[in-house]
């Protein structure tokens, strides 16, 4: 058994818990801003959304390191060989700050390691950006201008990704809020609309990079 | 890369996705749905919540069939071509409009009759699927490669795997209804999460079996038996 297949097919799994998953978590949005709903049902269906929110989240980090092994495999990657273990190491630790963002959110402290994560999120999305659109012009660090396309494709994804955590950021104070109050308001109400219709366009256009990025991995076109 | 061919394989890795991506929330929302200490409004609405979301994989399963056949089609490994294939897609259509008639027609009398109906065309696809599969490994490889044939009998029993969930889950689900219809007593919450623990064997049946798949599609081994 080929290597490269074990490679493809995580990269299509990773594939199926994000964009797969994420279609849950966009379901349940429209019920979280039900208002004819008790907040017992809104809250549970948040919790719900909650949990298959985490898929997304992990595999957004992981997509990278098992890309560049599949690029390896295909001799399209600059980095090689044992240089691809330091992007896994990378991972795993951006990945293990995540879980621990996530256990101090709404704290002051959670607020300032989630700059911290934008911050990182930042710096990648503009090596990414410059390596793809480098390798356009001079032909390297990627070897094939699909896997560069790619590239900078993921670049967009994580750019919506910052734009749902920016639109996002008062969510657990306006959800705390919900579960707090005896009864809902109005005010609360068009807080958690405007949030959820806010959010959109990121997530739909975060999709649509998911889903181009795929038909360029499938069809590896050359230009 | 011919285009159709491109949108046929991307459309069954999309598939793909979502059948496996999809049941996440409908899996985790059953227990949600099957817990005695939430009130009955809200396992209602959760109910609905996961019926709706299931029914992204419940359309992958239908279209991933002619879709999968005509890419096997395209290489010349099916056995199902032409006017056949032509044929496939319009059954696969109707039966998908089946499928979501029944999702939308909550209260129509004539739903009992098409559930059976639809209930009949699972136990001829999976019969067809795993015997042709069968047939093509051990007697004559009707299927141009042993992988497509194993992949064959694999969705067959992905079939066989809704089936078990329809039959295992159904005291379970008749049980959440009289719960809502009755109210929640300890009998009736353990018969339903009996029945439910049951389906869930199916539906970890279906997600190895969907994954195994995608896996020897991906690798496409060369085998005899």
């Amino acid at each position: 058994m080929e290597w490269q297949a074990v490679w493809i097919f995580l990269h299509v799994m990773l594939l199926v818990y994000w964009l797969g998953a994420d279609i849950g978590v966009f379901y349940c949005s429209f019920h979280i801003r039900r208002a004819d709903y008790s907040k017992e049902t809104r809250l549970a269906v948040l919790k719900i959304s909650g949990f298959i929110n985490q898929f997304p989240l992990a595999v957004g980090i992981f997509i990278l390191p098992v890309g560049l092994q599949l690029a390896d495999g295909l001799g399209l990657s600059p980095i090689r060989d044992e240089w691809l273990l330091i992007p896994w190491v990378l991972a795993v630790a951006w990945f293990l700050f995540n879980l621990h963002v996530a256990k101090k959110r709404g704290s002051p402290a959670g607020q300032r390691l989630a700059r911290i994560d934008i911050g990182i999120r930042v710096a990648l999305i503009l090596v990414l950006v410059v390596s793809a659109i480098w390798t356009f012009v001079a032909g390297e660090p990627w070897g094939a201008n699909w896997i560069a396309l790619k590239v900078l494709i993921f670049a967009y994804v994580l750019t919506c990704g910052i734009g749902i955590r920016v639109t996002y950021r008062n969510a657990g104070a306006v959800f705390g809020k919900l579960a707090a109050l005896p009864a809902t308001t109005p005010e609360l109400e068009a807080e958690i609309t405007r949030l959820t219709k806010a959010v959109k366009p990121w997530v739909l256009t975060l999709w649509a990079g998911l889903v181009v990025m795929a038909a360029v991995g499938i069809t590896q076109p050359s230009f | 890369m011919d285009f159709w061919y491109s949108l046929l394989v991307f459309s069954h890795v999309l598939l793909f996705v979502y059948w496996l991506g999809g049941d996440l929330g409908v899996f985790y929302g059953s227990f949600t749905r099957n817990n005695p200490k939430v009130d009955l409004k809200t396992r209602a609405t959760i109910a609905k919540v996961c019926a709706d979301i299931d029914m992204a994989p419940r359309t992958t399963l239908v279209l991933i069939a002619p879709i999968g056949f005509s890419i096997a089609a395209y290489h010349g490994w099916s056995p199902i071509t032409g006017s056949w294939l032509v044929l496939l897609w319009i059954f696969s259509a109707a039966w998908l409009f089946l499928v979501w008639w029944q999702h939308l027609a909550h209260n129509s009398p004539k739903k009992a009759f098409w559930t059976r109906i639809d209930l009949y065309i699972r136990w001829v696809a999976m019969a067809s699927l795993v015997l042709s599969a069968l047939y093509s490994l051990f007697v004559m490889p009707i299927y141009g490669q042993s992988w497509l044939a194993l992949k064959v009998l694999i969705y067959g029993g992905c079939i066989a795997c809704g089936i078990g969930i329809r039959i295992a889950g159904k005291p379970g689900f008749m049980m959440f209804q009289e719960i809502l219809r009755e109210g929640s007593t300890p009998e009736r919450e353990k018969a339903m999460n009996d029945g439910a623990r049951n389906a869930r064997r199916f539906v970890k049946g279906i997600w190895v079996l969907v994954a195994l798949a995608a896996f020897i599609g991906i690798w496409k081994p060369d085998f005899t038996l």
